[in-house]
């Protein structure tokens, strides 16, 4: 047995735990102690002892261009490969300098652009993507990545065959690492770049960014002469000589040439839709670069408006859609552009903040964006670096560059699986290990509105995958909790009616040789498997009730009216006549239900025509029509309940003093009239409360909207199968174990069979009742397959009763089977299930609270 | 006569004491007790139409049905068995596609229906030839009057390529037409096939049961000689015993083996003999061998023994499902005998068959 301990939780050895202790220790204002990422100073030692010698800082070696002095050089990027053992700087003066992380030792310096020297550069978030402007307004881009190859271990290289385990030794411009299964990896780091683009003739490239898209790449610079140009790039190859030509094709747009000196930083968009020009005072100006040869400035947003703050570092988070800028603050803030009502820019769009990190007072020095999650790391002029997580604004730890020359951050690195940290000072190369389970996670990320990308407000999403690497995961929970309500509301609307009037006239108004024929037939409902009645209801009853929605509404009342008809009618019979037909009676109430059906379907047209603009359908959709025709279908049914309680409370009363000498016959006549006259004021009530409603508001965007064939009506209707069968015999059973001697008593004292019913046995067996509509319930919840087939399974916060829903428990058979084991996403399935399992036990608490009072007043009678 | 005096005595009581009509009534609670009873009955129903639905779909499924033929305003013509019916809304692509002329019948016909037209589904089969067995046919689609129950149409039930659906126009005997008018097709059909059918059978007796006998029988030895061979090696003086048993046993199966396959090749010939041509809905012509005919029935002069058809078809469903009850666990195509399967799966099934099968007469895929 693995015990559910942290240490357990945090070792993996016990998953679900693991889990909640994460979930539980994860928020995002709790400093988490042992699951903060793990972090510890691995090498933290200059590189290279010549260069510590000679005073060079980075560089073993001088610097191959004699104009860039240490001061001068800047870093342009800073990478390190998936196994941390190599990593790299790429200098402004175009040398590259590569380390063994492991011992910090430099080991070569190359040049891979000749003796060029870039003016301007790009490094992709991932996929190794480069991209360098030069001096005579050409760019050229290409791969800049590790490649990772096994060494045939009969022909290995000299000095290597004695490796152990583990060990890593520096071979050529690479490494070579021994792995645990006994393979030799040798790791390098190559650079690949296609033919050069002449951009702008002659024109320095001052800032450049490219974006590989399936179509063709597209790359942004801003030249010399103070033009952004945007480009396509098409490379053709000659099927005959094998020559690639590439071209350009794309616009310019001419900008003041003096702001050329003032851009800190160019950014194209991963859609090559935006181009970004972020200003060293704080401002970006966007660019709509969808159409190439048409470019405009869509808007400028100031990204640092408090005085005393300034921009110091500006960088895409991956998917190149937010922008995330430093300020001397060390505040770090992410931006991003959403599509708002009414924004006033040219392209309907607008950058707002969507996350801000607070910071200590220290610029930020350097920033570096996650090659597969939202996570994002920041170096600051006081050696210390953080990391974030941008979707759930956790800042998950904070390490700090010890640095007795130079402290400051000039460059900071993630590993590209998010396990190693790799930071740059003055002096010195840091690398730490992160151990970061489940970023994240936080419980307000799983239960509150959180602001995703491309979102213009924080809202609740449950979005596990999608098909590209660059998708932000929403695990919002509260979707699938509301779709499991919903399922369960709609489901108890229609079964709970329907199940405990049926048990009480089962249980009390039926001969006993006829309830022994009844029962076992109803119950025969609960016998089928419910993915058979899924599979029905997705099948079958979906597509049918779509062509006949009007006659289904018009049904749910049509049904009900004609049933109390029956008996108004019924009343009129002479006493010796229904005496003799009361063994009968059931057959009649059997043939007003296709009564009731043929009446609703003969009104559908009508009501659509009448109420609905002539097609439901559009009318949901809120194009066409009044508002009253929703207001009316939902009141319908309350105003019915007031006439009844109107009839029963007021009418009633005067009826029985006034009619006292009545005949028999007089009064069922009188009663009749009664009936009809209180529908015509139930419907009259309705509509004008309805018309009075629809000038105040409109029921559609609500509960009544847009169709969708797989819908909550059929859901409730399927699931009508699974919890009527429960709630039925459980009733029936309750109110048969209520003693005879109360029936007998009350009948004997006068009672007719109907007062006892509803006086005293119903009462009686009140806790049973209970118990057998919170069976029904937690079925309901519980259920997977039903709602899995027809519920369309699309996670809405929608309370709309014509549209599908997501619930917990289908949510679990549809995506568990893929998730990766011991993912986040696997782990939120499971809290996903304990979610489902805290409902269940909540409401099963409470009904069981209830059912011990309605017990204890059964027992005193 | 005891009535009287006591209405007599009763007549002084004030009217008040007894219990009025109007609270007797209001006290029996007569509509609420409908409601209860309604409801129950919507249970019922519930329960009842499901399980009354789930036996329709189910028992209707064998029942044949006649032979439709739809002629399209396009000029084709569909022959079939009418299996489904519902509206839709059709694309205005799809419209159209249609002749000029009823392009715009049709689309004035779904323009007065609200933009919704109604289709029927048609099980075409003839799979070889049309690559599909079902077809959409739209009601604008058709031609008026052209709709037709051909009265001699044909349903083929095969061993392969699902159903077939045509008029005989020909019955063959070693390539040679003996018949022509559709009558007399049918006629010869029916003296027939219940003897090629029983070659057929035999065929599949001889292939899964006595080749399979055989190959079973040197298997086995093979097997008992490599055990010796593992025991002794392969020079002990009891391999080369056992060897030169196994020679002898493996000699004589192939000669069992050759005059099996001569047997069945016999049968082949006998059974390749018969066929039948049938005129299918384009009007062209197609031959169907009489071995490949499991079951055929004019769907269109059927009567009384429409009862016996679909009789017949549950008690070869109920067969077919025991039969692979029996040989659980192989798949149906690794089996011995796999006529039915042998044309339809691809290729590489088919190698995949070879290297399973241990009997002689699974082709060795090419």
């Amino acid at each position: 047995m693995v015990e559910a301990i942290p240490e357990n939780a945090y070792t993996g050895e016990y998953p679900l735990a693991r889990f909640l202790y994460v979930y539980m220790n994860y928020q995002a204002r709790l400093a988490a102690r042992p699951a903060a990422p793990r972090v510890h100073p691995l090498h933290l030692q200059q590189a290279g002892a010549a260069g510590r010698g000679e005073g060079r800082l980075l560089s073993p070696s001088p610097p191959t261009s004699p104009a860039s002095t240490l001061k001068k050089v800047g870093i342009l990027h800073t990478a390190m490969d998936e196994y941390r053992v190599l990593g790299f700087t790429f200098l402004s003066d175009g040398a590259l300098r590569l380390y063994r992380l492991d011992t910090g030792e430099a080991l070569a310096e190359q040049r891979p652009l000749g003796v060029r020297v870039p003016t301007a550069s790009s490094f992709a978030i991932r996929d190794g993507d480069v991209a360098f402007g030069f001096e005579d307004g050409s760019v050229q881009y290409g791969k800049l990545g590790f490649t990772a190859r096994f060494l045939d271990s009969a022909a290995l290289p000299a000095g290597l065959a004695d490796m152990e385990r583990g060990d890593i030794r520096t071979l050529g411009e690479g490494v070579v690492e021994r792995t645990p299964d006994g393979q030799f990896r040798q790791q390098i780091l190559s650079l690949v770049l296609e033919e050069p683009v002449v951009i702008e003739a002659g024109m320095a490239i001052r800032h450049v960014d490219v974006s590989m898209k399936a179509a063709g790449n597209v790359v942004a610079a801003l030249s010399d002469s103070g033009a952004l140009h945007v480009n396509e790039i098409i490379s053709r190859r000659n099927l005959m000589t094998g020559k690639v030509t590439v071209r350009a094709i794309g616009g310019r747009q001419q900008l003041d040439p003096a702001l050329v000196g003032g851009v800190k930083w160019l950014g194209l968009s991963g859609l090559g839709d935006n181009v970004f020009l972020v200003l060293r005072d704080g401002t970006v100006q966007r660019y709509d670069t969808r159409d190439v040869r048409n470019l405009s400035l869509s808007e400028a947003v100031d990204l640092v408006p408090e005085a005393g703050a300034e921009l110091t570092v500006a960088n895409f988070l991956i998917g190149k859609t937010s922008l995330v800028v430093g300020d001397t603050l060390g505040r770090v803030h992410v931006w991003s552009r959403i599509k708002p009502d009414g924004a006033d820019t040219a392209d309907g769009e607008t950058l707002v903040l969507m996350h801000a990190f607070e910071g200590a007072g220290s610029p930020v020095r350097a920033l570096a964006a996650s090659a597969r999650t939202r996570m994002l790391a920041a170096g600051y002029a006081d050696g210390r670096v953080d990391v974030f997580h941008v979707t759930s604004g956790r800042r998950l730890g904070s390490l700090q560059m010890e640095d007795p020359v130079d402290a400051a951050v000039r460059a900071v690195a993630l590993g590209p699986k998010d396990d190693g940290l790799l930071a740059v000072s003055g002096g010195r190369l840091g690398l730490w290990d992160l151990n970061i389970p489940h970023p994240e996670v936080t419980f307000a990320a799983l239960f509150r509105p959180v602001w995703y990308e491309g979102y213009t407000s924080p809202e609740h999403v449950w979005q596990s995958s999608s098909g590209t690497d660059d998708f932000e995961s929403k695990y919002g929970v509260y979707p699938l909790v509301f779709g499991t309500i919903k399922a369960t509301a709609y489901a108890m609307l229609f079964g709970v009616p329907l199940a405990l009037l049926a048990a009480i006239y089962t249980s009390e108004m039926m001969s006993p040789r006829l309830k022994a024929q009844v029962k076992p037939t109803i119950e025969m409902m609960a016998s089928l498997p419910s993915v058979v009645l899924g599979f029905l209801a997705a099948l079958v009853v979906a597509p049918f009730v779509e062509g006949i929605v009007p006659e289904v509404l018009a049904c749910l009342v049509a049904i009900p009216f004609v049933i109390l008809l029956g008996a108004y009618l019924w009343q009129l019979l002479p006493v010796h006549v229904s005496v003799r037909l009361q063994r009968y009676r059931l057959l009649f109430m059997l043939a007003s239900l296709p009564l009731g059906v043929w009446l609703g379907f003969a009104l559908g047209p009508h009501v659509e025509a009448t109420l609905f603009a002539g097609d439901l359908k559009a009318w949901l959709t809120g194009r066409v029509g009044a508002a009253t025709g929703g207001w009316l279908l939902a009141l319908l049914p309350l105003c019915a309940l007031a006439a009844a309680v109107f009839s029963s409370s007021v009418v009633n009363p005067i009826v029985r003093t006034r009619t006292r000498t009545w005949s028999r016959a007089a009064v069922a006549r009188l009663d009749l009239a009664k009936f009809l006259l209180l529908c015509l004021a139930t419907l009259t009530m309705a509509y004008a409360l309805s018309g009075l409603l629809a000038v105040l508001g409109d029921l559609r965007g609500g509960v009544l909207s847009t169709y969708v064939q797989r819908n909550a009506l059929v859901v409730g209707f399927a699931m009508g199968f699974a919890i009527i069968p429960i709630i039925y015999t459980i009733s029936e059973d309750a109110l048969s174990a209520v003693p005879e001697h109360l029936r007998a008593g009350s009948l004997g004292a006068g009672a007719t069979p109907w007062q006892t019913t509803f006086r005293i046995i119903v009462p009686t067996a009140m806790s049973g009742l209970f118990s057998a509509l919170m069976v029904g319930l937690g079925r309901a919840v519980g259920e997977t397959m039903i709602v899995l087939m027809a519920a369309g399974n699309t996670p809405v916060l929608e309370w709309n009763i014509f549209n599908g829903f997501r619930t917990l428990s289908a949510n679990i058979a549809v995506e568990l089977p893929e998730a990766v084991r011991d993912s986040t996403h696997y782990r939120i399935l499971f809290l996903a299930a304990l979610t489902l399992f805290a409902m269940t036990f909540v409401v099963n608490t409470i009904a069981e609270l209830i059912r011990q009072r309605f017990r204890k007043r059964a027992y005193q009678l | 006569m005891s009535e009287a005096p006591a209405a007599e005595t009763s007549a002084p009581r004030p009217p008040r004491r007894r219990a009025s009509a109007v609270a007797g009534i209001i006290a029996r609670g007569e509509p609420l007790v409908w409601l209860m009873g309604g409801a129950m009955a919507i249970c019922v129903a519930m329960i009842g139409a499901l399980l009354f639905f789930v036996a329709w779909q189910g028992l209707r499924t064998f029942w044949p049905v006649p032979v439709v033929r739809v002629e399209t305003v396009a000029g084709n013509a569909v022959v079939g068995e009418v299996t489904r019916q519902d509206r839709y809304r059709p694309e205005s692509f799809f419209l159209d596609a249609l002749p000029a002329g009823a392009a715009e019948a049709a689309r004035a016909v779904v323009r007065a229906n609200d933009g919704w037209a109604s289709r029927r589904l048609v099980r075409t089969g003839n799979y070889e030839l049309t690559s599909e067995h079902f077809t959409w046919v739209s009601d604008f689609e058709a031609r008026p009057g052209g709709e037709t129950r051909p009265p001699w149409a044909l349903v083929l039930e095969r061993q392969s390529w699902g159903r077939f659906y045509g008029e005989p126009v020909g019955f063959l005997v070693d390539g040679e037409r003996v018949a022509d008018a559709p009558a007399d097709v049918w006629r010869l059909f029916r003296e027939h096939h219940a003897g090629v059918r029983a070659l057929w059978a035999e065929r599949v007796r001889l292939e899964r049961e006595d080749i399979g006998r055989v190959n079973h029988r040197i298997e086995k030895e093979r097997l008992r000689l490599r055990e010796l061979e593992l025991l002794h090696g392969a020079d002990s003086a009891a391999w080369r015993d056992a060897k030169a048993a196994f020679d002898v046993l493996e000699a004589r199966g192939q000669e069992e083996f050759r005059v099996l396959q001569e047997r069945i090749a016999g049968i082949n010939r006998d059974i390749a003999r018969y066929s039948m041509a049938l005129r299918v809905a384009d009007g062209s012509e197609s031959s169907i061998a009489l071995g490949d005919i499991v079951r055929a029935y004019p769907a269109n002069r059927l009567t009384r023994e429409k009862l016996r058809l679909y009789a017949a078809r549950w008690t070869s469903f109920w067969r077919t499902t025991r039969g692979q009850q029996r040989r659980r666990g192989v798949p149906r195509h690794f089996r011995h005998g796999h006529d039915d399967a042998a044309d339809v799966v691809s290729s590489s099934c088919r190698s995949a068959c070879w290297r399973r099968c241990t009997c002689a007469n699974t082709p060795r895929p090419a």
